[in-house]
């Protein structure tokens, strides 16, 4: 006996497939369980076996589009049933898969059409007839508008109409909007038996109603006309425990009845294609998203550090430098911060460090414009302070020439000024290097970024009592890192190597500083 | 389509296939009716019949009614038993008659995959073929191979035990299965002293273990000797009666009984048909056969007893009515969820579904319902209120596992039982079905209700 062969459902939405094509020719033999076509939906192609052993008669062409359930090929058992079909036989009735309710035979369905080939669903727009109105087949009865346009929905039959989607209401293609009852008797039925697509009546003795799921089109084939649903005790059980609405259940049972095995295959399914719905707690997200545009300044960071990546090899060496000498040099002019007039910070002490060690390796006090490096016999050097609006990095120009109370005096006001907004546009260009000390920022160490067109840059990270080798013995010590960010077009690792030697000579013997 | 077998297995699927509109032959080497109607159930039941008929005098005055047993005429008993198979084997055969089907008498063995020799009962040979056969050779009392038992006249089995030219005064059963426990109640309400002897820990392993243990304390207060753990060492035969060596726990005991029934089971009768001349697969004795009936030989079809796997009359009358609608282009698949197992002592004993054995060794979560029948109504009037129902459900979406009924009538009860289990129904669907008063079956619905904790007729725990 021949076998149809039909366009697989592969996904709970799927309506319909395109053949993409066929693996074998007209009259091969095929074995149950080879690949015989390719199809595709919506989401993705897939293949398609033969269901039998035998003789293949394809009824469907590649390209065409074939309901899900609908022959793409009929496979005979015999060479004679096979050249009987080839002539035009009929396909013997096998049992197809039921495609739309018995007891809803009487009214004609109207559904969302399919207005386009990338259409997935539809807004109902404007009814066109009343609720319970008669209507002629062909007759306009509803506006639905897809993603490109509006258009107007067909009477399929003459009758009465029952409306079931509303105005607004998204219903996807081949999904119920109306029913159009032939008789005013099965209008009643229809109305008043509330419709399979409302939520089903639980027959008497649940307590709890099945979940409502709205605006969700009938998929099973279990609702009769007065909405009960044939469905056995465990099957309920089971979709109420799931919260599931069994009007969209298929069953499998005699006369259609929904079975527990039905209701664990809709839930199995219904599992797989949700991808993007994880059984994790609902959270609703409260608030609404803010909005800003870039402020000029962050405009400007932005830019420069873009350029950095975009124009140089930039590359950051670390190095870990024993303060504790250097703060306890501090502390000394801390003491005598009257007679001083000013109170030296550690970062004072860092910049002018920074300005010897320049002097030291005048390639990296320069600028490099791609082709040219430009050293400078004058060291601008860049402090980096951030503020809350962003990075700002003043300048102190000729820092070379100041001594370490002058440079401490500068620096403080550049701060000041910096904070207050009172920088001026030559206070914020021309630096020939810059410092970024970050650690009161709780940083270790990290990688600063050059502002080009320099080529590098030197942080300093948070400073930390550590246990290390001192003199020959393991004993706590200030610790520090350095870390310099260098254009790799303009220098190597040993220049840099050394670069952070000297300034770990200067900073581990300060007195050197002043020499 | 050619039947081999016109039991309770092979005449049902001749009848189902001659519906269908085949051409059908039947090929039976005894008796139409097979096991089931000549040497099995039919009548034993019959048997029973008159033993219950025996236990209600001796209860009669209870009721006020003055009579007294005087005795009974032994050959009467038999012949009355004689009268019904003779009238149900009539009946088949004229079913099979009106059904157009072909009655061949002989003994088929095959001689090709789709060819049979058929030896008849006048010494020729016919050959028959058909585009369809299902094999229906069913089964024969099982002889276990302990020693003395072989060709021993005091030891008989359950055919011999139909038959016998009186009651034996006494009478040791080897086997508590359904046939030992049925036959022991039988011949104990006429007066033979019976005693069982079971060689595992349970008597009746495909029934609950609770209700079972209740039915051997009720057959132990009759009067029968139950023994469990008991294996039977040896028969042997000691001044005309039958002298028995029972293992009991690791004790060795002899006991002397007149006759010794043995029932420990049944083995396939498929010796003569030569399986393998048409490359039919067997295991040891039993047709292997998948979900849909068929053989490892296409178009060929097993069925009943002679699969050896559940033998019972209504599996074989199932399988047999699938296998002839599969052979005429069905393919469905033999579904068991639904079987009973009935056992016809006094009180009637019947289960389907899981017992509460079978849920805790697949780790099914399951609940329990018990309702007493001394809380019954009917049940009191009938037998003094003597068994219990017990219903299993599903813990979590409360669907009902298994039904136990230990009571009179148990074996007509079960069949709301099956239909509740065919159907996936839940125990409020049982609670929601109106039973009627007063019957026993009413105890199944306050079962249910205990299983929710309120039951009307009982105190709830």
């Amino acid at each position: 006996m021949s076998v149809e062969l039909v366009m697989p459902k592969a996904g709970l939405t799927m309506i319909e497939g395109t053949i993409s094509n066929w693996k074998v020719e007209e009259g091969a033999s095929v074995k149950k369980g080879d690949v015989v076509m390719e199809f595709e939906n919506e989401k993705t192609t897939m293949e398609c076996e033969a269901n039998e052993d035998g003789i293949l008669h394809i009824v469907a062409n590649a390209g065409d589009v074939v309901k899900v359930g609908e022959a793409v090929a009929v496979i005979a058992a015999t060479k004679e049933e096979f050249e009987n079909l080839k002539n035009g036989g009929t396909i013997p009735q096998t049992t197809a898969a039921p495609i739309s309710s018995k007891a809803l035979a009487d009214a004609a369905e109207v559904v969302m059409p399919k207005a386009g080939l990338t259409m997935i669903e539809g807004v109902v727009g404007e009814w066109k007839i009343a609720e319970g109105e008669t209507v002629k087949k062909g007759q306009a009865i509803f506006e639905f508008e897809n993603e490109k346009t509006t258009m107007e929905c067909e009477a399929t039959a003459d009758g009465i109409l029952h409306r079931v989607a509303q105005t607004g209401e998204t219903v996807k293609v081949g999904h119920t909007v109306a029913y159009i009852a032939p008789t005013k008797e099965a209008y009643e039925a229809l109305a008043k038996g509330s419709g399979p697509a409302k939520p089903a009546q639980e027959t008497a003795g649940q307590e709890k109603a099945a979940v409502i799921s709205g605006a969700e089109p009938q998929e099973g084939n279990a609702v009769a006309k007065d909405g009960h649903i044939r469905a056995t005790g465990l099957s309920r059980n089971i979709a109420k425990n799931a919260g599931l609405n069994l009007a969209l259940v298929s069953g499998t049972g005699p006369n259609g009845r929904i079975v527990a095995k039905d209701v664990y295959a809709y839930l199995e399914a219904a599992k797989a294609v949700s991808v993007a719905a994880p059984a994790v707690k609902a959270v609703q997200s409260t608030g609404e998203i803010v909005k800003t545009p870039l402020s000029g300044r962050r405009k400007s960071i932005a830019k420069n550090m873009r350029k950095c990546f975009e124009t140089m090899a930039p590359l950051t060496v670390f190095a870990e430098v024993d303060v504790t000498d250097l703060l306890a040099m501090r502390q000394k002019y801390v003491a005598k911060a009257e007679v001083l007039g000013c109170k030296i910070s550690v970062n004072d002490i860092l910049m002018l460090s920074v300005v010897k060690m320049l002097k030291k390796h005048p390639l990296l006090n320069s600028t490099f414009d791609g082709e040219i490096i430009s050293s400078y016999p004058y060291v601008n050097l860049g402090m980096a302070v951030g503020l809350d609006e962003g990075l700002v990095v003043p300048v102190l120009k000729n820092a070379d020439q100041y001594s370490l109370l002058e440079m401490s005096k500068a620096l403080r006001d550049l701060a000041v000024r910096a904070k207050e907004d009172t920088l001026v546009g030559g206070d914020q260009s021309g630096a020939t290097f810059t410092v970024t000390n970050v650690g009161m920022f709780h940083i270790d160490f990290g990688t600063p970024v050059i502002s080009p067109p320099q080529v590098g840059i030197l942080g300093f990270g948070t400073a930390k009592k550590k246990l290390v080798e001192y003199q020959g013995e393991f004993c706590p010590r200030t610790m520090m890192h350095m870390m310099l960010t260098f254009d790799h077009r303009v220098f190597d690792g040993r220049e840099a190597g050394e670069v952070l030697g000297d300034m770990k000579t200067l900073l581990e013997n300060p007195e050197l500083i002043f020499v | 389509m050619i039947v081999i077998g016109g039991g309770p297995g092979g005449y049902v699927a001749a009848i189902r296939g001659a519906q269908l509109g085949a051409e059908v032959t039947l090929i039976e080497k005894n008796k139409l009716g097979g096991t089931c109607l000549n040497v099995g159930c039919i009548p034993t039941k019959a048997l029973l019949h008159a033993s219950e008929i025996i236990e209600e005098m001796n209860h009669a005055a209870e009721y006020g009614i003055q009579v007294k047993a005087e005795g009974y005429d032994w050959k009467q008993v038999l012949a009355k038993k004689e009268a019904v198979v003779k009238q149900l084997v009539g009946g088949v055969t004229g079913l099979l008659k009106a059904n157009k089907v072909k009655v061949v008498e002989g003994e088929a063995s095959f001689t090709a995959a789709k060819t049979l020799s058929v030896k008849k009962k006048d010494g020729t040979t016919e050959a028959l073929t058909a585009d369809k056969i299902i094999i229906a050779a069913g089964s024969v009392p099982a002889i276990p191979p302990i020693p003395g038992v072989e060709g021993n006249p005091a030891c008989i089995d359950s055919t011999g035990a139909l038959s016998l030219k009186n009651p034996p005064k006494s009478l040791l059963v080897i086997g508590g299965g359904v046939i030992g426990m049925e036959l022991a109640t039988a011949y104990h309400a006429f007066g033979t002293k019976v005693t069982i002897v079971e060689a595992m820990p349970k008597l009746l392993p495909m029934m609950d273990g609770e209700l079972t243990a209740m039915l051997r304390g009720i057959m132990e207060k009759k009067g029968i000797e139950i023994l469990t753990e008991a294996k039977v060492l040896s028969v042997g035969n000691s001044g005309g009666e039958a002298e028995v060596q029972v293992d009991v726990k690791g004790t060795k005991k002899a006991f002397k009984a007149e006759k010794v029934l043995v029932a420990v089971g049944r083995k396939t009768d498929i010796q003569a048909l030569q399986l393998d001349k048409a490359g039919i697969r067997q295991d040891r004795g039993k047709v292997l056969v998948n979900e849909f009936m068929e053989t490892s030989v296409k178009d060929v079809f097993g069925i009943g007893d002679c699969l050896g796997q559940i033998m019972l009359a209504h599996i074989a009358s199932a399988q047999g009515e699938l296998a002839a609608e599969n052979a005429l282009g069905d393919k469905e698949v033999f579904d068991m969820k639904t079987n009973s197992s009935c056992v016809y002592t006094m009180p009637e004993f019947a289960g389907v579904g899981l017992t509460e054995e079978a849920a805790k060794e697949k780790g099914t979560e399951y609940g329990v319902g018990n309702f007493p029948l001394f809380a019954n109504g009917k049940a009191l009037i009938t037998n003094g209120g003597v068994g219990a129902v017990k219903i299993l459900y599903g813990k979590k979406f409360n669907d009902i596992l298994g039904v136990h009924i230990l009571g009179p009538r148990a074996t007509d009860m079960i069949g709301e039982a099956a239909l509740a289990i065919g159907l996936e129904t839940t125990v409020e669907e049982v609670i929601r079905t109106i039973h009627a008063h007063p019957t026993v079956s009413e105890a199944v619905r306050e079962a249910a209700l205990a299983a929710e904790k309120r039951a009307i007729h009982i105190p709830n725990k």
